[in-house]
């Protein structure tokens, strides 16, 4: 599993995923890439099924920016082409299934999020969703996908809509904490960019993300503190 | 008491009381910690949880006493009315942090 977040600030979205991959040999390995930059101001993200996703989510990157024919540069028709790459990847992977193991297969068992600023034709920050296996496009305005049972509380106390995207990574990071701490499938390192008007989609960096880690330990003392205090403590 | 079970998978119930929980509670506590947990998941899983809730203590003296449905809507209301305070104190917080 995963957890797949795209949150909108005032200023912006932010994209984020763990790392964790489980299942198969080896059981549970932090090495999974879940999001890639699609052109300067869109950036995609998978979740679920590993296999699938990573082959959509490279296909559409590769055929946004084909060499030999015309760079996709709208956002309708590159949300097109996603959503044709996601439905026709995942018909590939299920075509090389087993019988067995075609069975096993769930519902919403891979999705993609695609998530940026629309520059030329609403100049509207966006976010649409898939999810097998009918890859019916979804816009909203947040995804929390995959384990986002623990992020949904976190962000119903603690987000508000004029929130600022540098507040938002710190969200963001937030939550993928304390998902990864209660979770097992949830884990490894935490994957983050940002999408603003003046920097496009941007790859936040090892060094900046433990940075937030670091500063959002305040976060955790006095989520815990107020929680305790006000549902235990206090007198009702 | 000290044992939480669930139907379905519900991991926001499963968070808060690894939250919060510890087994020195009083049956009040616990009850209140339930309570949330209770409202926290009706309000969040996209499961069918029904309106009502129901609290029984069990104790080796007395054996399972149900607890009136006054005592249960009473601590119910003042559970929301904490989630909304608590809601202000964290985002009130968060505004306040340097990003």
């Amino acid at each position: 599993m995963t957890l797949a977040l795209a949150l909108r600030g005032a200023d912006g979205l932010v994209l984020a995923t763990d790392s964790r991959v489980t299942g198969g040999a080896q059981r549970s390995a932090d090495v999974s890439q879940k999001f890639l930059q699609v052109n300067r101001d869109l950036g995609v993200m998978t979740y679920g099924l590993a296999v699938p996703g990573y082959r959509g989510m490279t296909r559409l990157v590769n055929e946004a920016n084909s060499a030999t024919q015309r760079r996709l540069a709208y956002f309708s028709e590159i949300s097109q082409l996603a959503e044709n790459i996601f439905r026709d990847e995942f018909q590939k992977w299920i075509g090389e299934l087993t019988d067995e193991e075609r069975g096993s297969v769930q519902s919403q068992a891979v999705g993609f999020i695609l998530g940026g600023y629309d520059s030329f034709e609403t100049s509207q920050f966006r976010v649409l969703h898939w999810t097998s296996p009918v890859f019916q496009r979804e816009e909203r305005n947040d995804v929390l996908a995959a384990q986002w049972h623990i992020s949904g509380f976190l962000i119903k106390l603690l987000y508000y809509p004029e929130i600022s995207v540098a507040q938002l990574k710190r969200l963001a990071v937030f939550c993928l904490t304390e998902t990864s701490a209660a979770e097992s499938t949830v884990g490894g390192p935490i994957q983050l960019a940002t999408v603003t008007l003046a920097e496009g989609f941007k790859r936040i960096y090892d060094q900046e993300i433990q940075h937030l880690l670091i500063k959002n330990q305040n976060y955790h003392t006095h989520l815990r503190a107020n929680l305790r205090e006000l549902m235990l403590l206090s007198g009702l | 008491m000290g044992t939480f079970m669930q139907g379905v998978g519900n991991p926001i119930a499963q968070y808060l009381i690894a939250k919060l929980y510890s087994f020195d509670l009083s049956e009040e506590l616990t009850s209140r910690l339930a309570l949330y947990a209770l409202v926290q998941s009706r309000t969040l899983l996209p499961y069918p949880i029904d309106e009502f809730a129901e609290i029984g203590w069990l104790r080796s003296s007395v054996g399972l006493e149900l607890i009136s449905e006054a005592y249960i809507r009473e601590r119910l209301d003042l559970v929301q009315k904490k989630s909304e305070e608590l809601r202000l104190r964290c985002q009130e917080f968060l505004a306040k942090e340097q990003p």
